[in-house]
Parts: C-alpha cells; sequence; structure tokens
C-alpha cells in the first residue's frame, strides 16, 4: 500500500466509526417529484427553452428545420459577421460531422486549426454544438466528448447550435436520461454568459468567459 | 493566513463588531447588498417554486441528511469510480496535511505558478500561504478574491466574498498592484482583471480548486461559478488539484438537481449558476485540452468530528450564503467580525465546532471550539430568519442554543449572568416573593423614574444592576400605574362558572 | 371552553395595559377570561442563556399551572414560541414532563392567532360583535386611529405567524394600518442579547425606527413585549414622538373598548 493508499483507508475507517456515532435519520433518499415544479408546462420545449435562455442574457436565432444546413450556415456567417472583425479567428468545436461542416464554411478564412488548444486565447469566437439543452433554466450541456475543450470558454464570444430535438425539459432529465452527456472528462452547464457582480453588486459581462452567447436554435 | 479570518484565539467578536457598527461604509454595502439578494431569493424561489418551495427544501435536506448519514458507502463508492476514471484520490486529516499533498504534487511537476477557483476549505486550510511559502506564486482567479488577494484582504462572505469592498479601494489597489490607470467603472476595472488574468491562466503548472459536490455514483466533482473562471483554471495547466471536504459527497447525479436548483436560487437568486462544471477525471485519449493528471484531496479538518457529534447537521451546508443575507446581525457586522472565513449564523456555529473537532486547544486546556470563539453563540437575537432562508433546513438557532448550553457548562459566559438568571428562576418559583420584586422594579420606576410621553410610563436612562446594559443605548418604560392583577382583581365579578378558578 | 390568560412576567412589569386589551378583546368575542395567579415567568431566559435544567423547572410549573384550561392566549408572541417550540426539548422523549409540555403547548396561543386561527374570526366582522361582559362601549363608527405600522416577533416565525398580524388588524379597520418597510427584519431585541452586543442591538433598532418614520406612522405595533420595550426605550432615549403598543391595544382601541390616550 502507498501512503496515499493508508491515508485514504484511514479516513474510510475514520468516517465508518462516525457516522456509527449517531443514530441514522433517513434511511431512503425521497422521491425529487417536487423538484421539476419550473418545467410542469412543457409544450413547447424550443419555445420555452428560447425565452429561458434570453432571460439568462443569451440571444437567440432561430432556424426553422426546413431551412436545413444552409440556414445554419447563413446563421453562423451572419453572426460570425457580427462578432468576428479585422483578423479574428474561429475556432469551430462540434461533434456533429454535418453541423461542423456548417461552421468549418461559415468560419471560411477565420477558421483556427482545431488541434491545438493554446489557440483557444486567441480567437474571438468559439463555435460548439451542444449534446443537450434544457428548456426550463435555459442552459446549455457541452462536453469535451468530441470537442476542443473550453472552445465554449475561453473566446469572448460563444455561438452555440441547438437541435429543437436535443432539448430536454428539466435540469432532472439531464441526469435521468442523458447521463452520457456527464460522462465525459469535463461537462459543463452553461446558463448565459459569464457574469460576475464582485465590485459594488455591479453587473458585468464577459469576466472570464464570454461576455455574449448567441445560440442558433435549429427547429 | 490572513488575520481577518484566522485571528488569534480566543477570539474577541466584540471589538470588531463594535467597530463595523461605526463603520458607515460597510454598512452600506454590507446592508444594501444582503437586503436585496434576500429579497430576491424570496422572489425567485415564489416564482419558481411557489408553495412547494418548502416541499422542496425538505427534499433537499433529506436527500442531504441521507448522505450524511451513509458517508461511509458513499466516500467508497465515490474512492473507486474517481479512480476508474483515472483520478487520484488522496486524503487528509488535517488543513497541513492538505497543503503537503498539495505541495508534494506541485513539487513533483516543479510548480512555479498556479490558477485557483474559488473555495471556501482552501480558505479553511491555508493553502494560499502555504503554496506561495514554497514558491509557487498563486493566482486568485476569482474576481472578487483576486482583488482580495492583491490587497491584502480577506473575505467576508461565501459567496459575495469582497461584500465590504468597494469600487474605489478596487480603483486603488489595481493602480498600485497591476500598474493600471485609474477608474472606478466597475465593467473597466474587470476588464483590466481579465486581461490580467489571461496570460496567467496559459502559463500556469498546476490548477486547484473546490468542489461545491462529489458525485458517488460517477466519481465526478461539481463545480458551480458565475465568471468562468474554474473552468479556465482547470482547462490550462496540465495538472489540476480539487480540494473538498468529505462533507460534500452526495449519492451521485441522480440526486443533483434538488441541490442545483436550490443552491444559485439561494445565493444570487439565479436558476442556476452560470456555468455547472462536471470533471470526472483526466483528459482522455484523443482529447484536446484539459489536465493530465486530476487530483481529489479528501479534507476532513475536523469535518468526521462533526459528522460524529450531535451537530451531523450542519455538514448539510451548500454554502449558498442565504443565511448570511438574511441575518440580521450579519447585516450589521460584516464577515471578518465573526473571525472566521465561515461568517454569519452557519459561521457562529460552524465554526467553533470544526475547532472542536480539530482538538487544536493546548494541552490541559479544555476542549478548544467554544474556547477560542465564545462570543459566537451569543452573536445572534434568535430571530430565526437563518433557518427561514436555508435550503436544507439546517435548524441554526438550536445548535447556537445547544453552543449557550455548553458555554455556560465550560464556564465560558458570563457569572454575573448565571447569578441573576438563577435568582429570577428562584424567585420564579415563588409566585408572592415574584411579584413582591416586579412590584419593587416597578417602584422604584414610580420614585426615580421621568414621567413624561404617555403618562402611562416612568423612563429610567440609568437602571442599576442588571438594567444596566440595556440604559446604556436605550430607556427603560416602566408602567406604574395600576398594576394589572389589581385591575383584574377589581373588575365586577363575571357570572360564575362552575369550577372556575378565582 | 376555559381559557386561562398567560400574562408573562415581562408584560406584568413593562406593559400592563397590554394584558387589560387582552382581556378587553376576548371578552368582546365572547370569551371569559381567567387569570391563573400563580404564574410567573415562562423560562425563556433561561433557556436562551444555557441554563435548560432552570428553564425546565419553570416549564413544568407551566405546565401544572395551566392544567385544568382548554386554552391559553398571551399577547406575547415570543413568550408563547417559547411554550411552542422549546418546551418539549427540555425533557427526555416519554416522559410525563415532556407528555405534560406537549399538551401545553397544543392549547398555548398569541392573542391574534387565538382569534383567527382558534375561534375562526373573521376580523371583518370583529366590529359587529356584541360584548358577553356588561361593557358600555360601542366601536366608534369612524376610526381616529392614527396612521400604524406592525413589527412581528421573529419568534412568530416558528409558529408560522409571522407577518399575520398586519393584515388582521387592517381587515379588523384598526385605521390606517401601513406596510412597514423590511418587516422581515429583526428589531434587534433577541432578550439578553440586547445588553451583550448593544451596540448591534441598538443599530437594528434604529434602522426599524428610521423604516417606521419613513411610513409617516406614529404608533408601532409590536406583537412583543420585549420588541416593544427595546424599540419605544431607544425612540425615547431619541427623543422620537413614537406610541408603541400591542396588538392587544391596536384592537381594544379600535373597538371602543379602551381609550387612546391623549
Amino acid at each position: 500500500m502507498t501512503a496515499r493508499n493508508t491515508a485514504v483507508a484511514a479516513l474510510l475507517a475514520r468516517v465508518r466509526d462516525a457516522v456509527r456515532a449517531q443514530p441514522v435519520t433517513v434511511r431512503d433518499v425521497p422521491s425529487h417529484a417536487v423538484v421539476r415544479r419550473v418545467s410542469r408546462d412543457t409544450t413547447n420545449l424550443a419555445d420555452l427553452f428560447a425565452t429561458k435562455a434570453t432571460a439568462v442574457g443569451m440571444r437567440v436565432t432561430r432556424v426553422d428545420a426546413a431551412e436545413n444546413d444552409a440556414g445554419v450556415d447563413a446563421a453562423l456567417a451572419t453572426l460570425i459577421a457580427k462578432h468576428a472583425k479585422g483578423d479574428a479567428k474561429v475556432v469551430v468545436a462540434v461533434r456533429d460531422a454535418n453541423l461542423a461542416a456548417c461552421a468549418a464554411t461559415a468560419a471560411g478564412d477565420r477558421l483556427a486549426p482545431n488541434d491545438n488548444d493554446d489557440l483557444l486565447f486567441d480567437c474571438e469566437v468559439g463555435i460548439t454544438d451542444v449534446d443537450c439543452a434544457i428548456a426550463e433554466s435555459g442552459s446549455l450541456v457541452i462536453s469535451t466528448n468530441g470537442r476542443i475543450r473550453n472552445a465554449w470558454i475561453t473566446p469572448p464570444i460563444h455561438i452555440a447550435i441547438v437541435r429543437a430535438d436535443q432539448i430536454l425539459p428539466d435540469l432532472v432529465d439531464l441526469f435521468e436520461l442523458r447521463p452520457d452527456a456527464i460522462d465525459a472528462a469535463s461537462t459543463t452547464v452553461i446558463t448565459g454568459p459569464s457574469k460576475t457582480a464582485d465590485i459594488e453588486g455591479v453587473l458585468v459581462t464577459g469576466v472570464h468567459g464570454p461576455a455574449a452567447v448567441e445560440i442558433v436554435l435549429v427547429g | 493566513m490572513n488575520e481577518l479570518i484566522a485571528p488569534a484565539l480566543p477570539f474577541d467578536m466584540k471589538p470588531r463588531a463594535r467597530e463595523a457598527v461605526r463603520d458607515l461604509k460597510l454598512q452600506q454595502f454590507v446592508g444594501n447588498a444582503t437586503h436585496l439578494k434576500d429579497t430576491q431569493r424570496g422572489g425567485i424561489f415564489g416564482r419558481d417554486f411557489g408553495p412547494d418551495y418548502d416541499d422542496l427544501r425538505t427534499v433537499a435536506r433529506d436527500t442531504k441528511q441521507y448522505a450524511l448519514d451513509h458517508l461511509d458507502e458513499l466516500l467508497e463508492r465515490f474512492i473507486a469510480n474517481a479512480e476508474q476514471s483515472g483520478a487520484k484520490v488522496h486524503a487528509a486529516t488535517t488543513g497541513r496535511e492538505a497543503c503537503d499533498i498539495a505541495l508534494d504534487i506541485a513539487r513533483a511537476h516543479a510548480a512555479k505558478s498556479c490558477v485557483k477557483s474559488k473555495s471556501m476549505v482552501t480558505e479553511e486550510i491555508g493553502l494560499l500561504p502555504a503554496f506561495e511559502a514554497a514558491g509557487i506564486k498563486t493566482l486568485e482567479t476569482d474576481l472578487g478574491e483576486f482583488i482580495l488577494q492583491i490587497d491584502g484582504d480577506a473575505p467576508s462572505h461565501i459567496v459575495t466574498p469582497m461584500i465590504h469592498k468597494d469600487r474605489v479601494a478596487t480603483a486603488k489597489s489595481f493602480v498600485r498592484e497591476l500598474g493600471a490607470r485609474y477608474t472606478e467603472d466597475p465593467t473597466e476595472l474587470t476588464m483590466i482583471a481579465r486581461e490580467h488574468m489571461r496570460g496567467l491562466y496559459r502559463a500556469a503548472d498546476i490548477g486547484v480548486s473546490g468542489a461545491n459536490f462529489l458525485l458517488a455514483d460517477e466519481g465526478s466533482a461539481v463545480i458551480c461559478t458565475n465568471e468562468g473562471n474554474f473552468d479556465l483554471s482547470v482547462g490550462g495547466p496540465p495538472v489540476h488539484i480539487v480540494f473538498v471536504g468529505i462533507e460534500k459527497l452526495i449519492r451521485g447525479a441522480r440526486d443533483l438537481a434538488p441541490f442545483l436548483k436550490l443552491l444559485a436560487r439561494s445565493g444570487t437568486a439565479q436558476p442556476l449558476t452560470v456555468y455547472t462544471s462536471f470533471v470526472r477525471g483526466p483528459r482522455r485519449a484523443g482529447e484536446h485540452g484539459g489536465p493530465k493528471e486530476v487530483h481529489f484531496v479528501l479534507v476532513d479538518a475536523g469535518r468526521v468530528g462533526v459528522l460524529a457529534s450531535e451537530k451531523r447537521d450542519l455538514l448539510r451546508c451548500i454554502r449558498c450564503g442565504a443565511c448570511l443575507n438574511a441575518c440580521p446581525v450579519y447585516r450589521k457586522v460584516g464577515g471578518h467580525a465573526y473571525g472566521s472565513m465561515y461568517a454569519g449564523p452557519i459561521g457562529a456555529v460552524l465554526t467553533p465546532e470544526l475547532e472542536r473537532a480539530q482538538g487544536t486547544a493546548s494541552p490541559g486546556q479544555p476542549a478548544a471550539g467554544l474556547t477560542n470563539y465564545p462570543d459566537l453563540p451569543r452573536a445572534s437575537s434568535l430571530c430565526g430568519a437563518c433557518y427561514e432562508a436555508c435550503p436544507v433546513k439546517i435548524d441554526i438557532p438550536k445548535f447556537l442554543l445547544h453552543d449557550r448550553v455548553r458555554l455556560r457548562a465550560q464556564g465560558l459566559s458570563p457569572k454575573s449572568e448565571a447569578r441573576v438568571l438563577a435568582l429570577w428562576r428562584w424567585l420564579a418559583e415563588r409566585p408572592a416573593l415574584f411579584r413582591l420584586a416586579i412590584g419593587a422594579v416597578r417602584l422604584h420606576a414610580r420614585m426615580l423614574g421621568r414621567k413624561d410621553g404617555d403618562g402611562e410610563r416612568a423612563w429610567l436612562s440609568r437602571a442599576p444592576g442588571p438594567g444596566a446594559g440595556w440604559t446604556q443605548s436605550r430607556d427603560l418604560g416602566i408602567a406604574t400605574g395600576e398594576s394589572f392583577r389589581d385591575w383584574f382583581a377589581s373588575r365586577e365579578p363575571r357570572p360564575k362558572k362552575p369550577g372556575g378558578s378565582q | 371552553m376555559r381559557v386561562a390568560l398567560f400574562t408573562t412576567c415581562l408584560a406584568e412589569a413593562l406593559a400592563p395595559r397590554a394584558l387589560k386589551a387582552t382581556v378587553l378583546v376576548l371578552e368582546h368575542c365572547g370569551v371569559a377570561v381567567e387569570m391563573p395567579t400563580a404564574q410567573t415567568c415562562c423560562g425563556q431566559p433561561m433557556l436562551s442563556n444555557g441554563l435548560p435544567a432552570d428553564a425546565a423547572r419553570l416549564a413544568r410549573r407551566m405546565s401544572e399551572i395551566f392544567a385544568p384550561y382548554d386554552a391559553v392566549v398571551t399577547p406575547s408572541g415570543s413568550c408563547c414560541s417559547v411554550v411552542r417550540e422549546k418546551y418539549a426539548g427540555l425533557f427526555a422523549e416519554g416522559s410525563r414532563d415532556r407528555a405534560a409540555v406537549e399538551a401545553l403547548a397544543a392549547k398555548t396561543f398569541e392573542l391574534v392567532e387565538f382569534l383567527e386561527t382558534k375561534l375562526g374570526i373573521d376580523p371583518a366582522t370583529l366590529r359587529a360583535k356584541t360584548c358577553s361582559r356588561a361593557s358600555t362601549a360601542t366601536p366608534p363608527a369612524t376610526t381616529t386611529t392614527a396612521p400604524l405600522n406592525c413589527h412581528d416577533a421573529c419568534h412568530l416565525r416558528g409558529i408560522h405567524r409571522h407577518g399575520c398580524t398586519a393584515p388582521f388588524l387592517k381587515a379588523a379597520g384598526c385605521g390606517d394600518v401601513r406596510d412597514l418597510p423590511d418587516m422581515a427584519q429583526c428589531c434587534g431585541f433577541g432578550g439578553m442579547f440586547s445588553t451583550q452586543f448593544p451596540e448591534v442591538s441598538t443599530a437594528l433598532g434604529e434602522e426599524k425606527l428610521a423604516h417606521v418614520a419613513s411610513t409617516g406612522a406614529s404608533t408601532l405595533v409590536a406583537s412583543d413585549t420585549g420588541c416593544a420595550a427595546h424599540l419605544a426605550g431607544l425612540a425615547h432615549r431619541k427623543n422620537v414622538a413614537l406610541r408603541v403598543i400591542s396588538p392587544a391595544e391596536a384592537l381594544a382601541e379600535s373597538l371602543g373598548l379602551m381609550e387612546i390616550p391623549a
């Protein structure tokens, strides 16, 4: 046994004794049904998601599903043009091959090589897709599974492509229905642009992560 | 460590409380911010959960209590699953041990610089001074913590660490420490900090953070931030160390949703923090970015002792800060008055308990804890606002009362007070004498008090004995007219009821 | 139903008018009140200051003194909550004392709570009630009550009555009841806290008085004798003209059962 293992075993033993030192008061974890309260009305998840995402300070561009890739291309191109000035670079961290191609097309000359995470600090825009999204809180769920880590954090602008069929009603559903989404080295649930109110409670966005999160919502 | 949150012991709270009450800026900043957050908390829970809010708290309470009651099983499962994902798990009995583990890791990587995400437990164990002493330059990346760091200040709130500090102090420290131009604009100040830190993220050898939750089923840590500094701290450096108190364990992601929904709403009235980040081991084959090594340092530092004690409930705390925002005393004295990184109501009960459990008293001394923090249990009006605000329903007033009993038992509360209370009780068991005593008080007031105002009362501006403390800052109004009992007895007898007394 | 008045020692010493008002209001509602003379102190000061054994002795006394009654009513919110919430914890589960104080807890009420929940009185109908006891008083047709605020004792939180007094007084027609900003914040009394941390206690009291002043109220209704003494004492020290009364007095005055002092 290494010293590390010995220390861990010793901690376990002490915790075991400590647990026994007091009576067990809760034998079963209670039902979490009440936790869903926020998302009881889930008739139109795309609308709910768009509303909630906007409420937490993200911007949503809706693309009709019928427009397909052309619609996504156009939306991305508009957003890139809006945010990337001068020789600004765009990093694409999109797992879905089809959407990745759209993003690469839209980025054009600005596309940064996607095999070097050091470049992230030099990029102005990060484009990602998502593992899923959550309607009740307007959240994006993005894992490192098949994506350059932090492409959604480091550049000042984050553009996320969300398909309507990826939207789950509630945070609870993420853990019940999509355990794979958190089975990556890292997963981040994003609910708004980076913000702080540390200085006198004044809200400032973009303190470390992106100041703006643009969502392209397809369908 | 900073003397503000790690003061000389035994700690005397009263001078700091007095000073804080006189500090008009502190009154304004802390008062406004806490009131605002407290109101917004009520608003968002009302809007999103309505009458179900209390049920949600009950669910969270029982879910976390279950975890504590089965912490040994959960811990075992967490360790197995985390190691399975390639993380290394360490255990530290004391804060010093936790720092030493980190120093060993840093040494193995010849680390010279560290980026650190906000974490209460690292404050508790004194990681930053330990790293600095070992020549590892450490950057606090949370904006508030960063400003406190460069200004030699200390956090005074669990969630909003620089609640006591204003933009002017920030501006001055940025000019002095960063060579920035003078600006008081919060956005500009924030951007100065951002630019300063981005280069340091890139160059750091090691990343450090705490964790809000540990998931036993997944072997993952969950970290909640609004700024995104955690993701940057963990994403760049080749090594990441998560320091985490063992009480952060829950069964797994299946139990996480109630806590995430409560944490951000309770702390900052957001539906979720902007970033809820899951760490499940080091980077995997074929992945771009992320640490090649992830270490979890499981910290005891008194927690095992609390787990074994009748104050196990305290370990349910998810560090949302709602009790601080709701507490009338915290609002007036601010965080530094509590002499600990855990301020406010939860700090008042947790600080002595962690201290006691670590048994840091000198040999021959009674158990530490309250000996070192004798004022904390008394620094409360027992108004119950903390209990009402707590998302996991920790009955803080109950534990404050519990500690007041201990204070007495250990001879740590004033003897004069105990004598007065004992006399009071003795009289109260002798109704005739008790009435005489009340009569004497009324007579005293009639003879020496000023009769003004509504004429009902006589006012004392300097009361004798136990009343002296009262009249330091207020008058004592005592009704001097007919006593209630005389009035009641003098009334016409009401229709007799069978068996009626009197 | 035999109803006993739980006078509380603080009210007997500092606020006898609140007790008189309680009796008058209860009688107005058709409830004859008895007053067990042996009652003294409920033990809250000992309980709150680390002397549970002393508190237990007084709790036991209380349970014996009030044993013959069906309900126990008090104008003091804090003392009420001690009986309701804290007594049981002083005795071992299953003990006779525990059963006795639990029985007491089950029948002890703060006045407004008693009227509203136990008697089920709609406050709007209070003025129309006729007194069971001979009383020449008739409710004034129009109220002349000065603008007032309500500050509820924090301990009413524990019995889920925090914030209930103002709506009741409003509905009962107690004149110009104005919302007190930040009512939820403690007034800073806190029993011995008021002398252990006098600066903090005073600062909180002054904030409360400032909130009252901001509404233009000249009367403050405080649902606990301690809070009332603290706030009235502060106002008096600072020469602030503020009348501090109990909910019972506010009701009694508005129902014409008591004269409003000049």
